[in-house]
Formats: structure tokens, C-alpha cells, sequence
């Protein structure tokens, strides 16, 4: 395939990808972003954020008959979308593709919900959506570069859009010219920059992504003329919004490397690139108590003080984008959930007393997933600890055990006990003839 | 290199503007603000949308701005030529909250200044390297005037713009028409119940490319509901290192957009087909029905009616 025709490849692969040809392996990743994505939407089905963007919608006339993930109320179709990829999102705790930091589930997922519940598709038709839409967002991403991100764009909110399309386009059974529609009308609104990361409007970027990428493909069923070269062409995506759109590395290996099998789930409801301190912090957490320790030096890759550096956080959301509070909760509560990110533990005098005792040094040869912490206690001892592979990273994966533990952490206290039988519906999603089944399973009380 | 501020560019914006209030404005901001409602009252029906069935106060406000750029037929494919993205999000804003008339034209006037300043401070290149200014600049602008006629607080009508640097839009690549021969254009999509008069013969832009100034325009109005009822952005949205004119590669923008703002106007005369300079009374049925709207009541009946939805509220 020629660097002139990479949109037709992408739509021309979106529009054929059948689930029957997927890999195993790839339909197992497709399984855990759509289960990892449900849990998070329910569990924060009341988040501020998610409330407040369902009274903006409902101000605005809003409404229908599709579901919302965990809520009683429902709204249209792209309002739906939009909300669940708010909520999939809102904690931080969402999956990853670590190569371009991509936070796939939350756009994608949405999406392809959505468009099965719009014309009453099948389990596997919503994973068939979403398995285009993580792989072919992903590679966009690949194709953008490291130098997309650097710009300051959120990819989440960008690369979001086109992989939205994609998944909605797929389930709707778009042909490859009018797939090709769907992902130019989404690739012109391409959108969100990383400015945001700690204010509510972050959350909003997949969930826009997801209602823009829904609409797209709902529109390009009619007969829009659609331009040829969407990523491509000289004022389109790549050229406007990355340094150097790269094709090769859209189209590598397609249909043969799975970049679906790279998406990462997280142990911790934060900035992805603090893990590997979080796991270091659990880690020493046997070894020392925060009351010994004087001083606490994290090296870490300098990209981690440029989305991670806030020093005070005054409140949960700030937290999340606090390397030092990441390092504290760690210690102190030996985990890094929804709970070490609230106002009330952002502000805990034992949290702001060790966060403060914690450095950050910079070393550009840290690899992603690493990094060394080096305590030293009040009677002169130095511990140090190393982190090769950080939990949920590429090389140490969260096993599907570990995926249930946090599923139900999550939603166990929305559905109290009836959180086996959303698992069954969303795990065994394949098996579904329509998405009723699990939209009612996630709501409280509700047969 | 960034330029730190010392206070954010949002709430430096929405002091320097001041009040909302066409009785208040110079004549020039104040007729062109009226041009532009005239360019999007002019459009005449809001067809429903077929496809996905949705028919809120977004999907009408996103169909009055495409309606009302056809119509004009003006300006550069995808720019906001006749002021339509601002003008759409003020009916849509003034159709969900309401707002006295000079309100609602003061909030048009204060949204085109933004908007001629947030595009004078991306530049130049920013059109020649292909992006839609209608889409870059238009959603915070519209942003703005929606939350004007939401007769929001200050600090909410800064947290609007904010909201809305992130939903930008417009590739001109998008304005393409590529390669599709089908015999029916995508317009009947936008306007399947009537074609729109055409007055000028503009240069054609693609389907996709049309879409852009309604989904601004929806996404400004968007922008502004979530900021009203309490949504955040960051302080620093606009002029921040990873912001909104950070992405766009324009991180001078701030001193032109503060530039004598409140003081000097853009526009020193209105511009567009409609353009009457220095007429003390508009022409336009609706912009003066929407000048003598006393009460917010009265605007809201009038916005719902161009918008075609009935006169109680949407349930």
C-alpha cells in the first residue's frame, strides 16, 4: 500500500475485519477492554463529572432511549456515548496502548455499544467494532508519532475520534468508501490538548471522541461526498496535528501483529507513567513505616514531572497528576484506587507530610515502565528499590484474575450483589444477541 | 516559548470584554453582532435529523450555522464568514436559558471580537497550513456567548472557553470533495426538506468540510451548558505550555488577543451580505423582534420559534 492511500487502507481493513478471523489472543484483548471499560463506566456512573454532563445534556434537550452504563436514566444515542466515555475515563483508571498513551476503552467502547444498541446488533458485532477500533486507533496513533503527544495533544481525544468512527462504522456495517466517510468526519474533529489533565474537561475528551466518532459513522450512511485522504493528505490529521505522519507505521504487519494485544489495564487510577513509582512505594511498604523515613529520591523518565509534577495537589482530581502523592498513598495504603485519589486523602495531614519528604530526579534513559526509589530512614539507612516492569505494563501484563478483583472493586459498591451477573454478560459478551441483557445488568435493581 | 501570565488569558478575556449588553456597545460590534443573528434568522426551517433520530437543542444549532454558512455563501470554505457559529450558539444558548434581547445581541457582539481575536492570534499561517478557523477559533468564541446569554458567572463564562480549546475541529482537507460521484450531494443530508436558496456562488466545499461551522457552533454551545452547571477546565486552557494556542504552534497569541481588548474593536465595520453600516434599526424581522425582547421570556420564545421547537419547555 502506497503512503497516498493509508485512509482507504485503514477503512478498507475497518470495513473487512471479521471477528471469526481474529486471533485468539486479539479477542481476548478485545474481551478485557470491554470488560475493564463497563466496570470503570459503572462504578463512576455518579461521578461529579458524569452528573454534570448529564444535566448539561438534559439542559439542552437531550434525551432517547439509550443506555447509559449504570444509570437509571437514559439519553440519545451520541448523548449516551458521550457519557459513558466520561465515566470510563473520569478515574484514571482506565487501559492503556502504551506505545502512544492512548487510553482506547473509554472512546472506543462507547462507540460500539452505542451503534449495536442503535440497529440491535450482536454481542460479537459490538466486539467486532471494538477490536477495529483499538487497532486501527492504535496504529494511528503509531503513525503520529511520539511528536503528536509532545504538540500537546491528548491522544485520547484525537487518535479517540478516528478509532470511535471506526468501531461505530464497523458494527453499522459501513462499506469501505463509506467507512472511509466516517473516518474523515471524525478525523476533522479531532480534538482535546493535555492542558486539561486535572481539570473535568479531560474526562470529556473520549467522551466527545465516542459521540463525535458515533455520529460520523451514522452520518456517513448517507451519501456524503467524502474527501480521499483524511490522515493523510497535505492538510489533513498527520500534516496539521503531528510533526511527521509516519504510513508505515499505520499499516505494519496489519491484520498480522495485533496492536489490541498491547492495551494495558491498570492497577492504579492514575497517570499511567507513575506506576512503576506506585509499585515501588507498595513494594517498600513491608520494609519501612512513613514515620522512619526522612527523605525518598524517585528517578524516574523526565516525562513523568511533565504530566505527573504537581507538588501540592489541594484536591483528588490534582492528586492523580502528583507523582509524589502517588509515591505516598503507595506507602501508606498499599494501594492507589479511587479512594487515594478523593479530596479527603489529597489533604491528609499524613499524605502531605510524606509526599513533601519525596524528590524526583530526572533520568532520560529510565525506561517507561521503570524506576529506582531510594529511602532514607531517620537513623542514616538507604533502602533502595528497583522496578524493571511495572504491574499492567506490556512485559507484566494484569492477569484476568487480577482484571476480576478490580472489576468488582469498582462496581461492587453500585450493584452490591448482583455484580456476578454483569461480569457474565459483559465477559461473555460474545455470546449475546443484543446489548439489553448487560445495559440492564448494570443498572442497580434492575432484572 | 510560553508566555507565564500572571492572570489566566481566560478571565483576562471575559474582564476585558465587560458586560454583555447591546445598548452599551459602539455601533460597529453592535450591527455587526445584528448582521450575523440576521444571517442565521434568514435560514428559515431547521430540518429534523433523519439519521440518528436526534433532535436537541446541539443538532439545531449545528443545522442553523451550516444552513445560515450555505446561505451566506461567504468568506473562505470553512471560515466563519457571516459570524454564523456565534450567531447559531447564542439562539441555541438563548433557547435553553433565555436572556433579554440585548443580551443575547451583546453576548453575539462580545463572541465575533473573541473570535476575530483568538484567529488574529493564531495567525496567519494557521489558514495556509490548513486548518478551518471557523473550527479553531469558533468554539471558544461561541463558547462564550452561550454562557453570556446563560447570564453565567464570570469565573463559569472563563470555564466555558476553557471547555471548548478542546473541542476544536476543521481540516481543510475535510473541504475536499475527493473522489464519491454520487448524483446526490451530501447537502440533501443536511437539508433533506428544502434546498437553501444559494446567493453567491461560493467556491464548493465538501460535505464534510460543511459540517464544520454546525459542529462548532454545537460544540461552543456544548462548552458553555457544562461550564453553567459547574463543569471545570483548566485555568490556563488557552496560553498554558500544552494548551490551545500551544497546539496550534501560536504561543505568542496572548498579547494579540489582549491587545486594547474593550477599548479597540475588530471589527470597525460590519461585514457580510447583510451589512447596512451605521443603520440605526435593522431591517431583519427577528433581529428587531429580538431588540425589543424586554425579558428573557420573550428572547427564549423567539429563539425556540427560529429553531422551530414548540413554545414549552423540552422535556
Amino acid at each position: 500500500v502506497s503512503a497516498t492511500e493509508l485512509s482507504r487502507a485503514v477503512a478498507r481493513f475497518a470495513a473487512t475485519l471479521s471477528w471469526d478471523a481474529v486471533p485468539a489472543g486479539a479477542r481476548h484483548a478485545a474481551r478485557r477492554t470491554v470488560t475493564n471499560a463497563v466496570g470503570l463506566a459503572v462504578g463512576a456512573n455518579d461521578h461529579e463529572v458524569v452528573r454534570t454532563a448529564a444535566a448539561a445534556l438534559r439542559v439542552l434537550g437531550v434525551g432517547g432511549c439509550h443506555g447509559v452504563l449504570g444509570r437509571a436514566e437514559s439519553s440519545s444515542a451520541t448523548g449516551a456515548a458521550l457519557l459513558n466515555g466520561v465515566a470510563m475515563h473520569v478515574e484514571d483508571f482506565d487501559d492503556t496502548h502504551l506505545r502512544t498513551v492512548l487510553h482506547p476503552g473509554a472512546p472506543i467502547v462507547p462507540a460500539a455499544l452505542a451503534a449495536a444498541e442503535l440497529v440491535n446488533a450482536s454481542g460479537v458485532r459490538a466486539l467486532e467494532g471494538v477490536v477495529a477500533g483499538v487497532e486501527l486507533a492504535s496504529r494511528v496513533g503509531n503513525g503520529l508519532g511520539p511528536g503528536h503527544f509532545d504538540r500537546g495533544w491528548h491522544v485520547t481525544g484525537t487518535v479517540g475520534h478516528v478509532g470511535a468512527a471506526v468501531a461505530a462504522g464497523r458494527v453499522l456495517r459501513l462499506s469501505e468508501e463509506r467507512m472511509l466517510t466516517a473516518i474523515a468526519i471524525a478525523a476533522t474533529q479531532a480534538a482535546g490538548h493535555t492542558e486539561q489533565l486535572g481539570s473535568m474537561t479531560k474526562a470529556l475528551h473520549p467522551g466527545k471522541a465516542a459521540a463525535d466518532g458515533l455520529r460520523a459513522a451514522v452520518l456517513a450512511r448517507g451519501n456524503l461526498s467524502a474527501p480521499a485522504r483524511p490522515l493523510e493528505g497535505p492538510r489533513g490529521m498527520g500534516a496539521l496535528m503531528s510533526p511527521e505522519l509516519d504510513a508505515e507505521e499505520v499499516l505494519a504487519r496489519l491484520g498480522d501483529r495485533w496492536e489490541i494485544e498491547d492495551n494495558a489495564f491498570k492497577p492504579y487510577s492514575c497517570g499511567i507513567v507513575s506506576h512503576p513509582v506506585i509499585d515501588a512505594a507498595v513494594a517498600l511498604r513491608g520494609r519501612v513505616t512513613a514515620a522512619d523515613i526522612a527523605s525518598v529520591e524517585v528517578v524516574v523518565r523526565p516525562v513523568v514531572l511533565e504530566v505527573m509534577g504537581v507538588q501540592e495537589p489541594r484536591n483528588g482530581l490534582q492528586s492523580k497528576f502528583s507523582v509524589y502523592h502517588c509515591f505516598a498513598v503507595g506507602l501508606l495504603d498499599g494501594a492507589a484506587g479511587p479512594a487515594q485519589y478523593s479530596d479527603e486523602r489529597a489533604l491528609a495531614p499524613e499524605v502531605v507530610a510524606l509526599r513533601r519528604a519525596v524528590t524526583a530526579t530526572l533520568d532520560p534513559d529510565m525506561p517507561k515502565d521503570a524506576c529506582r526509589a531510594v529511602v532514607v530512614l531517620r537513623d542514616g539507612q538507604r533502602l533502595v528499590h528497583e522496578v524493571a516492569h511495572a504491574t499492567g505494563s506490556v512485559d507484566a501484563p494484569m492477569t484476568d484474575h487480577q482484571l476480576r478483583a478490580k472489576f468488582d472493586l469498582l462496581v461492587d459498591p453500585v450493584l452490591a450483589g448482583s455484580t456476578e451477573r454483569l461480569w457474565d454478560r459483559v465477559w461473555g459478551l460474545e455470546d449475546e444477541e443484543s446489548l439489553d441483557a448487560l445495559f440492564r445488568a448494570s443498572r442497580k435493581g434492575e432484572e | 516559548v510560553t508566555k507565564i501570565l500572571p492572570t489566566p488569558l481566560v478571565a483576562q478575556v471575559v474582564a476585558g470584554l465587560g458586560e454583555a449588553d447591546s445598548d452599551r456597545l459602539p455601533p460597529a460590534p453592535r450591527t455587526h453582532a445584528e448582521s450575523a443573528l440576521a444571517c442565521v434568522a434568514a435560514t428559515g426551517q431547521v430540518p429534523a435529523a433523519a439519521e440518528l433520530e436526534e433532535d436537541d437543542l446541539l443538532t439545531r444549532t449545528a443545522r442553523l450555522a451550516i444552513q445560515a454558512h450555505e446561505r451566506a455563501g461567504h468568506g473562505e470554505p470553512g471560515t466563519d464568514g457571516c459570524g454564523c457559529v456565534v450567531a447559531a450558539a447564542a439562539i441555541g444558548a438563548a433557547a435553553a436559558w433565555g436572556a433579554p434581547g440585548s443580551t443575547v445581541i451583546g453576548a453575539v457582539a462580545l463572541g465575533l471580537e473573541l473570535e476575530r481575536r483568538l484567529a488574529q492570534g493564531l495567525g496567519p499561517g494557521h489558514q495556509e497550513v490548513g486548518w478551518c478557523v471557523g473550527g479553531t477559533a469558533g468554539p471558544p468564541a461561541a463558547a462564550l456567548t452561550g454562557a453570556l446569554v446563560a447570564q453565567a458567572a464570570a469565573d463559569r463564562v472563563a470555564h466555558a472557553i476553557g471547555i471548548a480549546t478542546s473541542l476544536t475541529l476543521g481540516h481543510a482537507e475535510a473541504s475536499a470533495t475527493g473522489t464519491a460521484t454520487q448524483a446526490t450531494p451530501g447537502r440533501a443530508l443536511i437539508q433533506p426538506r428544502r434546498r437553501v436558496r444559494r446567493e453567491h456562488s461560493a467556491t464548493r466545499t465538501g460535505d464534510v468540510g460543511v459540517l464544520h461551522v454546525g459542529t462548532a457552533a454545537a460544540n461552543g454551545l456544548l462548552a458553555a451548558a457544562l461550564a453553567v452547571q459547574g463543569s471545570t477546565a483548566s485555568a490556563t486552557a488557552l496560553e498554558g505550555p500544552r494548551g490551545y494556542f500551544h497546539v496550534f504552534g501560536a504561543d505568542a497569541a496572548a498579547d494579540v488577543v489582549l491587545d486594547g481588548l474593550g477599548q479597540r474593536w475588530s471589527i470597525e465595520a460590519p461585514t457580510g451580505e447583510r451589512s447596512r453600516p451605521g443603520a440605526e434599526e435593522p431591517t431583519d424581522p427577528f433581529v428587531a423582534e429580538l431588540r425589543a425582547a424586554a425579558t428573557a421570556g420573550r428572547a427564549r420564545g423567539l429563539a425556540r420559534q427560529l429553531l422551530e421547537l414548540p413554545a414549552e419547555e423540552i422535556k
